[in-house]
């Protein structure tokens, strides 16, 4: 089934709805907020490269609310213990059973603030759930929220006495970006409307959950030319083939950017995908998939800046495929 | 030969047929230098059959995928079954069939027949084994270019073979060639045509079958190569109308000629020899339709070191001591004179130099001796002199073709030409005294060289028989005492040195011609028009060159009538006058007009000629500014008419969708040429935001639906699609001055890198 113009144009209102309540909270932001509803719509999940205050407990939590879902944040630690994150079974002496305490991953929208300071095992478990979306504790599964989205962030600055990321388990969030600085007008308006806008602000829900896990569905069916496919293909060739790469984007990363090339194009209003929706998501999906030659990288060279360079030197689809 | 013969299987389709078709067409170009050479129908037999039978070797070798030792088979049988009929028609029999002579002859040829093109003097025609230089070559071009262009990985090369024929046929061909413009542009003309094909062609293999843009691709190469044929001829045009063509340096220009004249002692020098009283009467030859004011030439000296009076110089290496093979005709201005022919039979007559008129055009010698002189004939071009190395004899006989310039009304009409002689020597101080006296400086050159023509005639002639005061020779102190001596006694060996040297002096580029005059005593049947020349009929005169460029005959030799004695302050010698005889009743046929001016020839009747002359002159400088300005507007009109079609081909796409990219390029390309920087690997709606405004942003949007959305685009969205291109284009030219706009117009950028680094996105 191939989504409709008219499903497109409602996916692109909604989508609308849901960024501009966001942006009420997070002033200025409008490409992380739409690449972070991207992300929830193509049932990923988001990592943020961010130093502390921009407002990343603000995102997760007024993404949450705005789909009339839950939210959690939990501050991962070094001595955080992977039951810290799913939960624990506990024994009820009154009713003599077994009983799981759900922990923080339960909710639709999870923060987990700065995942690299806690350890790989805590780490993996939570990745485990972000793969599986439930929790299997002695040997029963415990669904997690659904819809289910994981924002994580990583300090850039501090690195001292951090646990970095393997590279499999970054190839599972889907998209990294980060929400960085308010720009000057931004931030005036935030100085201004600091005493009205209370710490517990709540942004009103747009959509329920039901309504998120339809939208979600609506945009698998956007229609994508053989030409884009062949784009895509082309795109994470180069990074292959590129000299100062390493290891280039796996195939789940060509995936991806398909996957959220789709929501992106729904997001705009299209039920089909043009080469802008892949040239827009490009870097947030494939850079931090990317292993970087260390002599390229010592002579300054950025993930980011490669899936530029390859942006540049890969031409885009401008003809239908002859029949 | 550089093929490939394990490459697949060669389709003859008409890819092949146009890959063929251009090859041929470069051969032929190629063969254009060799014509001067020939100038004979049968050289285009040899040409095309040679062209035509490699082709059908290369053809049929790739066809069948043929090794190259059955190629080179092939090519040789070619040569010997077809060589025979085309190379040496003259043995072939029927003039098809090859003979054991003709076989002999074409295999001697492949080896003999280079040494011998350049040593004969042009056009050779279908002599002996000549044309197998031509034959073989283009055989051997033929089948290499055709066999790499369609089974080599780099059919590029194919051109190489008809440019090294190409290169051949200018080598061995002529120094000063009539076509050597039209030669060069052709073969230029025709190897940019292959290489843009050969470049069509690869890019057709890689890319991806998208009609349109193959063919504005294919477009843009020929219109590239268009452009680069326009510069080409724009500059060889102009080079043609401002550089004089130089004279080449060929294969012919560096030989030595195998006769030497120089080697042979002067005719001038033994110039009385011909008077004895044994000898004088004793006949030379019979000559035939010699014309009545014509003198027969046997040779023609230009250089004088104050001793002899020689041709070609000391070392005769003069222009004038050059002589080269004739087979059988020559080629001359057709306003040099006009054409005269004579029968000659030799009689009497003993001497390398061959008697005629005028500048030769076509010779045929007869008798026992006919096949053996023509092959030892030689000629010289410059002086218009012939001459055969083993001498002619009695029963010698042959027939000239001569064209002979128009002997001039009135000396003193005449200007000085501008050929440059070998120096001479400084005139003695009594030969200078003279010309003051008869030719003052302050004259012009014609008035002074008919007053030296008319002071000689006022001489007498003798031949110093009989103890007659008349010394021979013509070295400078002779001259001198001819100059001086009273009354002026000498015959034509000094009367035609002093006057060439005077005429020199005057400014005319002046020669001495020792041949035979009409006399008074020689015999001459009216009825068979047959003058027999006698010994004593031999006779020197000079040949002076006017502004035309034409040489004409000049005679200074005075009639013959008693010498009157010495005057009294010379030293007394008796002696005898050598003739008798009154003053001819006509001047020496020589410049026997010279004094009798026609007034009747060109003397305009009414200003109408005039006027007309004006009129053309008008129309031919018209002509020539319209030329000029064609050849400096056709680049642009050819990037015009190249855009034109352009847009007219993405419009008339096949396919709706094709159509509406087409329209989106368009505009791409306005906007490219208007200098906004397009990037070539930007998506649309990037191109789009680089020009600026919601109109192409919208049209993006528009396109890019009609590309990538499901079902692809609705009825109507081409035109919509068109409409919305021409109103941006408008309004992308609107806002700017006509300058800017016609800058657009003929900008190559859309045509050129824009379009070239655009390939890849439409791959």
């Amino acid at each position: 089934m191939t989504m409709s113009p008219d499903d497109a144009a409602r996916f692109a209102a909604t989508l609308d709805r849901l960024v501009g309540a966001v942006e009420e909270v997070l002033l200025g932001k409008n490409r992380v907020v739409r690449l972070a509803f991207t992300a929830l719509l193509s049932e990923g999940h988001l990592l943020l490269d961010d130093v502390p205050g921009t407002g990343k407990t603000s995102l997760a939590r007024a993404m949450a609310q705005s789909v009339s879902g839950s939210s959690n944040r939990v501050q991962f630690t070094p001595d955080i213990l992977p039951g810290d994150i799913t939960g624990v079974t506990v024994y009820d002496q009154r009713s003599g059973l077994f009983e799981f305490h759900a922990g923080p991953v339960f909710a639709n929208v999870v923060l987990a603030d700065e995942i690299n300071r806690a350890s790989p095992k805590t780490q993996s478990a939570l990745l485990e759930v972000m793969e599986e979306g439930q929790v299997t504790v002695d040997g029963q599964s415990h669904p997690v929220g659904h819809p289910f989205m994981v924002i994580a962030t990583q300090n850039p600055v501090e690195q001292a006495g951090t646990y970095r990321l393997p590279e499999a388990q970054l190839d599972r969030f889907l998209m990294r970006t980060s929400i960085g600085y308010p720009d000057h007008a931004s931030t005036i308006r935030i100085l201004e409307g600091a005493d009205q806008r209370a710490h517990d602000h709540r942004v009103e829900p747009q959509v329920d959950a039901a309504e998120v896990i339809e939208l979600a569905a609506l945009a698998r069916t956007v229609f994508v030319d053989p030409t884009i496919h062949d784009y895509v293909s082309r795109l994470v060739d180069a990074t292959r083939t590129a000299r100062e790469v390493r290891l280039g984007v796996s195939v789940r990363g060509a995936l991806a950017l398909i996957r959220t090339a789709k929501t992106h194009a729904a997001g705009r209003g299209r039920h089909y995908v043009v080469p802008d929706d892949v040239k827009a998501l490009a870097e947030p999906v494939l850079a931090h998939r990317l292993i970087l030659d260390p002599e390229a990288e010592f002579d300054g060279v950025t993930a980011s800046n490669m899936i530029a360079q390859v942006l540049i030197e890969t031409p885009p689809p401008s003809t239908r495929q002859a029949m | 030969m550089n093929s490939r013969a394990g490459n697949a299987a060669v389709g003859m389709g008409w890819s092949a047929v146009l890959s063929v078709a251009l090859v041929l067409a470069m051969l032929v170009a190629a063969m254009i230098p060799w014509w001067p050479t020939y100038e004979s129908g049968a050289f285009f037999i040899a040409a095309g059959t040679a062209i035509v039978a490699g082709a059908v070797i290369g053809v049929a070798g790739a066809r069948f995928r043929a090794p190259a030792w059955a190629v080179v088979l092939a090519v040789v049988t070619a040569y010997l079954v077809l060589g025979v009929a085309v190379a040496v028609p003259d043995r072939a029999l029927f003039g098809l069939l090859p003979t054991p002579a003709g076989l002999a002859e074409l295999v001697a040829g492949a080896a003999l027949s280079w040494k011998q093109l350049v040593t004969i003097a042009v056009p050779v025609g279908s002599y002996q084994a000549l044309l197998v230089p031509p034959f073989l070559l283009g055989l051997i071009a033929s089948t290499s270019a055709v066999t790499i262009a369609l089974r080599s990985r780099r059919p590029a090369l194919a051109v190489l073979p008809p440019a090294a024929l190409l290169l051949a046929g200018i080598a061995l061909g002529v120094m000063h060639s009539a076509v050597a413009l039209e030669a060069g542009l052709a073969f230029f003309v025709t190897a940019v045509a292959w290489l843009a094909r050969i470049r069509i062609a690869q890019r057709r293999r890689i890319s991806s079958g998208r009609p349109v843009e193959a063919t504005l691709a294919d477009a843009r190469r020929v219109v590239g190569a268009s452009a680069l044929i326009a510069v080409a001829l724009i500059g060889a045009t102009a080079a043609a109308f401002v550089v004089p063509m130089p004279a080449r340096t060929v294969v012919r220009s560096e030989l030595q000629p195998p006769f030497e004249p120089q080697q042979h002692d002067s005719p001038l020098a033994g110039f009385r020899t011909a008077f004895g009283d044994d000898v004088a009467e004793q006949p030379m030859l019979e000559v035939r339709g010699l014309p009545a004011r014509a003198g027969l030439r046997v040779a023609v000296l230009d250089s004088y070191d104050g001793i002899v009076y020689s041709v070609g110089g000391d070392d005769g290496n003069g222009l004038s001591g050059r002589f080269s093979r004739v087979p059988y005709r020559l080629d001359q201005p057709e306003d040099y004179g006009e054409e005269q022919r004579i029968e000659v039979s030799i009689l009497g007559y003993d001497d390398v130099w061959v008697p005629g008129i005028g500048r030769l055009e076509r010779i045929d010698f007869a008798g026992p001796r006919s096949e053996e002189l023509a092959e030892r004939f030689f000629y010289n071009d410059v002086t218009g002199t012939a001459a055969v190395q083993q001498g002619l004899r009695d029963g010698d006989r042959y027939t000239a073709v001569s064209m002979v310039p128009v002997p001039p009304r009135d000396i003193s009409v005449l200007r000085p030409g501008t050929s440059v002689l070998p120096p001479m020597p400084e005139l003695p101080g009594d030969l200078e005294d003279l010309l003051d006296e008869w030719a003052p400086a302050a004259n012009a050159e014609g008035p002074r060289l008919a007053a030296v023509i008319e002071g000689f005639h006022r001489g007498y002639v003798s031949h110093g028989l009989d103890g007659e005061r008349s010394r021979s020779g013509h070295a400078l102190d002779r001259i001198a005492e001819l100059a001086s001596e009273r009354p002026m006694v000498g015959d034509g060996e000094q009367y035609a040195v002093a006057a060439a040297l005077m005429a020199r002096r005057i400014g005319f580029p002046a020669r001495v011609v020792v041949g035979y005059l009409r006399q008074p005593g020689t015999e001459y049947d009216v009825e068979a028009d047959v003058v027999r020349f006698r010994s004593g009929d031999r006779q020197a005169w000079i040949e002076v060159q006017t502004s035309g460029g034409e040489w004409v005959a000049v005679d200074p030799n005075p009639p013959l009538r008693p010498i009157p004695e010495k005057e009294p302050d010379q030293p007394q010698s008796v002696s005898r006058p050598q003739s008798a005889l009154p003053p001819p009743a006509e001047r020496t046929p020589v410049d026997d007009d010279a004094t009798k001016p026609d007034a009747s020839t060109d003397d305009p009747s009414d200003g109408s000629g005039a006027w007309l002359d004006a009129l053309f002159g008008v129309l031919e400088v018209s002509g020539f500014v319209l030329l000029a300005v064609a050849a400096i507007v056709s680049p642009f009109l050819a990037v015009m008419v190249a855009k034109l079609r352009r847009r007219r081909l993405r419009r008339r796409a096949d396919t709706a969708v094709e159509r509406i990219e087409g329209g989106w390029r368009e505009f791409a390309d306005s906007a490219s040429d208007y200098g906004y920087a397009i990037v070539p690997n930007a998506t649309r709606a990037e191109q789009a935001a680089m020009v600026g405004g919601l109109g192409p942003l919208v049209l993006a949007s528009a396109v890019d639906r009609a590309v990538f959305a499901p079902g692809g685009p609705e009825d109507g969205d081409d035109r919509r699609v068109w409409e919305t291109v021409d109103e941006l284009q408008r309004r992308l030219g609107e806002t700017r001055r006509p300058i800017d706009r016609l800058r657009a117009a003929i900008s190559l950028r859309s045509l050129g890198g824009y379009a070239v680094t655009r390939r890849g996105a439409r791959s």
